[in-house]
């Protein structure tokens, strides 16, 4: 990992005239200005995206984004300012506004220590290297033709396949130095199927922080199975039911949950200001006794995981929820500063032209001793939730939804009929009171999580085994 | 002493900066689509926008973050024998755009030939550019911009049942964008944007609960003052601290403009043409059908003055129109590009790139003798999550807002559903409110519908 800086230099600036040595001496710079903290964020990334629509590869696009981001933070203030080029100038105009919120004061030094994964958690190489064109072709096609084999309802298929390659630098007045390179995939199929008068869209996705050769090493087709499987499923869906009562979420993706209901609130930027359903509660017991919940970045080849995050910090594993009670905060610097705890890894944002939040990595449950199908066999009725389009959150009441995208009917202990899409809601801090089964079967999304906070999104993964809430609100159309 | 040094440009003074960028742009654009016809590209269309502005965020009367946004966009499209190549990058130079271009030219050679490719007839470009009075940029200093959140913020901490404050923000911002193609077509918009927003804290025996109002505009001078925006934004708060439960089962609902427009866009989403080609829409093959109630019209409406959603021709360089989407009811008209409208066996209609601004038209009636007609019901003031389903109409989502019976308002519930199929929905609407919100590109009053299930 010691020559990820030298690398990452040698590749944003090719073609600048500035260096680390000039970071450096601009980290210098801003030192002279009296403020707590001031960092120079650099990225560059580079995304290359395939989509095969009625049988052709017919939009392929290349995106690049690069730039640099400065701040100063005073106390409870922050001044921010980027520019999206390599060049002292630009770096020199960034400063000077970004310091505008603080006075001028002393010259100090700093002493630099770059941050250094030991071992890194992703290969730093470029995510789809010099794979043929053609190669990509063919695999959206194989998918394209896997769906359409499947079910003659299937009546469009859509694959597609991006990959990002970031290449990023940090360098604050702390004396922090780290950069990092990251590579993202993500592949993905989503199907419509009509029978009769009725038509149902299913999809399916997957992916991380590897490459090409590791992805074509994966089982694939199940993605088209999976998208075709879901679509035919909704198209003999039955109204949901509507009202309080006994919900199974699946393993996997379902973990949604706790990434709405717990994961945002316990979040160190609403703790700070007060405003989360969860401030001022460590050591409470916010969850039954079968929860323990991490937050985790450092999880080999995840989409969620980073070497360090986007202020030099190493990523670790964060426990936020210890058999139910409440253990510790997410944080980036500034909020960890102002409360009087460490930075935990967590100090994200989506560009150089945004300003870094503590935020999500990889959320977890961790597995319980019970078997999935007792947990579905315990429920008189109730419904089985296996997947999800997503959720939000209202940190402050502590309000959640997430809605089921698939689910089925439990009648006396069995999955009777599949039914129609339905939002379940809850209240943070209650509902994993309610947990009140979870399951031995643990394990994380296939990798396609995106996380939504203040306009700025960021990957994300979520995970957790089967468990059984006792009550949670089905918002379906069926009542009584 | 002064919190911000004021080093920072006045809109106004960008508006000037931003002068010779617009020159930039046209010679980028023409130089790509010379080098692009060179390559051997049949057509080529080119688009930048430069946006440039700052944001601010008081809290507790005191700055909390000052943003000085600088974003440049350049989008490249090329055409080789209906195969296209697309590239974007966040560059606006000469050579960062060439070198795009010959990354677009060398994904043309791998994409498949696509015969609805390609852009549309030279004779459909737009020639008329009216001035739509989108271009207001102002004198403010950011010291005098900070003076406004403050204000706005303290007149909502001057009620006593607000908590906290979540922040006082005001943004400003200029924007050009441009949009050139090989039949020659070459247009530039300019616009600015500004709004002012403030989110509060409250707190009752069952927890705390946000809410916060916002202000937005094309003109300075139309937003409302400091001191309103507060005002509203603790009134919020104010009438959802009595709070109460909420019966479960069917019962008139009745969504307020807010939640309204979302409402409105669901239907329009479904009535574009990707939705439409890719049979991903609840409104397919619905041409020509009664699709809401006889009393109500949809208008599209490009070239309203300072409206947030006008334009004269759209991202394919084409005339936008004035023109009818549902009449009395009954659906006249899709929102088709080039692209789609290829798709479709139709002709676009000057919407690549998006809708325009929408008035929804019906007699109009107050809030009030609205929930005094339909008796007992859901005020929905807001909605939670992704439980739209576009395919199927299937419509399922978080909601809180206030319960009334005999047709007054009675408490405030939250952690409820509200499901339905938006079809059915769209047919079930009993009247339309006279509250219209004008801070949208959609304008529309409360929507009452007859019922909806409701579980709590």
């Amino acid at each position: 990992m010691t020559n990820i800086l030298g690398r990452v230099e040698q590749h944003l600036f090719k073609e600048s005239d500035l260096s680390v040595n000039a970071v450096q001496k601009a980290v210098e710079a801003l030192n002279h200005y009296q403020q707590d903290y001031a960092d120079i964020f650099l990225q560059e990334v580079v995304m290359e995206y395939w989509q095969l629509e009625d049988g052709l590869v017919k939009d392929a696009s290349f995106n690049l984004n690069k730039g640099l981001g400065i701040r100063s933070i005073d106390g409870e203030k922050t001044g921010f300012a980027y520019a999206n080029q390599f060049e002292q100038t630009a770096l020199d105009n960034a400063l000077t506004a970004a310091a505008s919120i603080s006075r001028a004061g002393q010259s100090k030094t700093v002493n630099y220590n770059q941050t250094i994964r030991d071992s890194s958690l992703y290969l730093p190489e470029k995510t789809l290297g010099d794979v043929e064109p053609s190669h990509k072709i063919a695999l959206l096609r194989q998918l394209d033709a896997k769906a359409r084999q499947l079910d003659d309802k299937v009546k469009q298929v859509i694959v597609s396949l991006s990959a990002a390659d970031e290449h990023m630098m940090v360098a604050g007045i702390d004396g922090t130095l780290a950069a990092d390179i990251r590579p993202m995939i993500r592949l993905n199929v989503t199907v419509v199927a009509e029978h009769e008068s009725r038509r149902e869209r299913g999809s399916a996705g997957m992916g991380g922080r590897y490459n090409w050769n590791h992805l074509i090493n994966l089982e694939l087709e199940q993605l088209a199975e999976q998208a075709v499987k879901q679509a035919l499923i909704n198209l003999e869906a039955v109204e949901a039911p509507a009202g309080t009562m006994p919900v199974v979420l699946g393993n996997g993706w379902p973990g949604v949950l706790l990434h709405e209901a717990v994961g945002h609130g316990l979040e160190g930027d609403f703790n700070r200001k007060g405003s989360s359903a969860y401030a001022n509660r460590l050591g409470e017991k916010v969850a039954s006794e079968l929860c323990t919940v991490v937050d985790d970045g450092t999880l080999q080849n995840q989409r969620g995981s980073l070497n360090v995050d986007d202020e030099g910090t190493l990523t670790q594993s964060n426990v936020l929820i210890e058999n139910g009670v409440l253990k510790g905060y997410m944080q980036d610097k500034h909020n960890a500063h102002l409360m009087g705890q460490a930075p935990t890894g967590n100090g994200r944002r989506e560009s150089y032209a945004h300003l870094p939040m503590p935020r999500m990595t990889n959320t977890l449950m961790m597995s319980g001793q019970s078997e999935p199908e007792e947990i579905i066999r315990s429920v008189k009725k109730g419904i089985y939730a296996p997947n999800f389009a997503g959720g939000q959150v209202d940190i402050t009441s502590g309000n959640f939804v997430f809605s089921a995208s698939e689910a089925y009917l439990i009648e006396d202990g069995k999955l009777t009929a599949p039914i129609k899409g339905a939002t379940l809601a809850g209240n943070g801090p209650e509902v994993l009171k309610h947990v009140s089964m979870v399951g031995n079967d643990s394990q994380l999304d296939p990798g396609i999580g995106i996380c939504g906070k203040d306009g700025q999104s960021v990957p994300v993964c979520v995970g957790q085994p089967t468990l059984k809430v006792d009550q949670l609100t089905v918002g379906g159309t069926q009542s009584g | 002493m002064s919190p911000v040094e004021n080093k920072q440009l006045t809109l106004n003074q960008i508006a000037k900066q931003q002068s010779t960028t617009s020159d930039l742009m046209q010679a980028i654009a023409d130089s790509v689509l010379s080098e692009a016809t060179r390559l051997g590209a049949e057509q080529a269309e080119v688009w930048s926008y430069n946006t440039i502005g700052n944001s601010l965020e008081v809290r507790n009367g005191l700055l909390e973050t000052l943003e000085f946004n600088q974003d440049s966009h350049l989008g490249i499209n090329v055409y080789f024998k209906q195969r296209k190549g697309t590239v974007s990058i966040n560059d606006l130079t000469e050579s960062a755009a060439l070198k795009g271009l010959e990354a677009a030219c060398s994904i043309a050679r791998y994409t498949e030939p696509d015969p609805y490719a390609g852009l549309v007839a030279a004779d459909r470009m737009a020639t008329e550019f009216k001035d739509l009075s989108l271009d207001h940029p102002f004198d403010l200093s950011l010291e005098e911009m900070l003076q406004v959140a403050q204000n706005a913020e303290s007149s909502a901490l001057k009620h006593n049942h607000i908590k906290q404050s979540e922040g006082a923000n005001f943004y400003s911002h200029r924007s050009l964008s441009s949009y050139a193609n090989s039949h020659g077509f070459r247009g530039l918009n300019q616009t600015t944007r500004y709004s002012l927003s403030n989110v509060l804290i409250g707190e009752t025996d069952k927890g705390m609960l946000r809410d916060g109002y916002y202000t937005l505009g094309r003109d300075f001078s139309d937003l409302l003052q400091p001191e309103r925006v507060g005002q509203m934004a603790a009134d919020r708060i104010e009438k959802k601290l009595t709070q109460g439960s909420c019966r479960s089962g069917q019962f008139p609902v009745v969504f307020s403009p807010e939640v309204a427009r979302g409402l409105w866009s669901h239907l329009l989403g479904a009535l574009k043409g990707g939705a439409l080609y890719q049979r991903s829409s609840f409104m397919l093959d619905k041409l020509g059908e009664q699709i809401l109630p006889s009393s109500i019209s949809i208008v599209e409406e490009p070239f309203l003055l300072k409206g947030l959603g006008s334009a004269n021709y759209d991202s394919d360089g084409v005339a936008t129109q004035q023109r009818t989407i549902v009449n009395g009811g009954v659906l006249d008209g899709y929102f088709l590009s080039g692209y789609s409208a290829r798709r479709l066996g139709m002709e676009t209609t000057g919407n690549a790139g998006g809708i325009h601004n929408i008035t929804i038209e019906s007699a109009k009636q107050s809030l009030d003798s609205i929930l005094k007609e339909l008796g007992t019901g859901l005020l929905v003031t807001e909605v939670m999550g992704q439980g739209v389903n576009i395919v199927t109409g299937n419509y399922s989502r978080g909601a809180s807002g206030f319960w009334f019976e005999n047709g007054e308002i009675q408490h405030y519930v939250q952690e409820i559903t509200i499901a339905g199929n938006l079809e059915q929905m769209l047919q079930s609407i009993v009247a339309i409110g006279d509250d219209v919100d004008r801070r949208s590109s959609i304008l529309t009053g409360s929507v009452a519908l007859e019922k909806m299930t409701i579980a709590a």
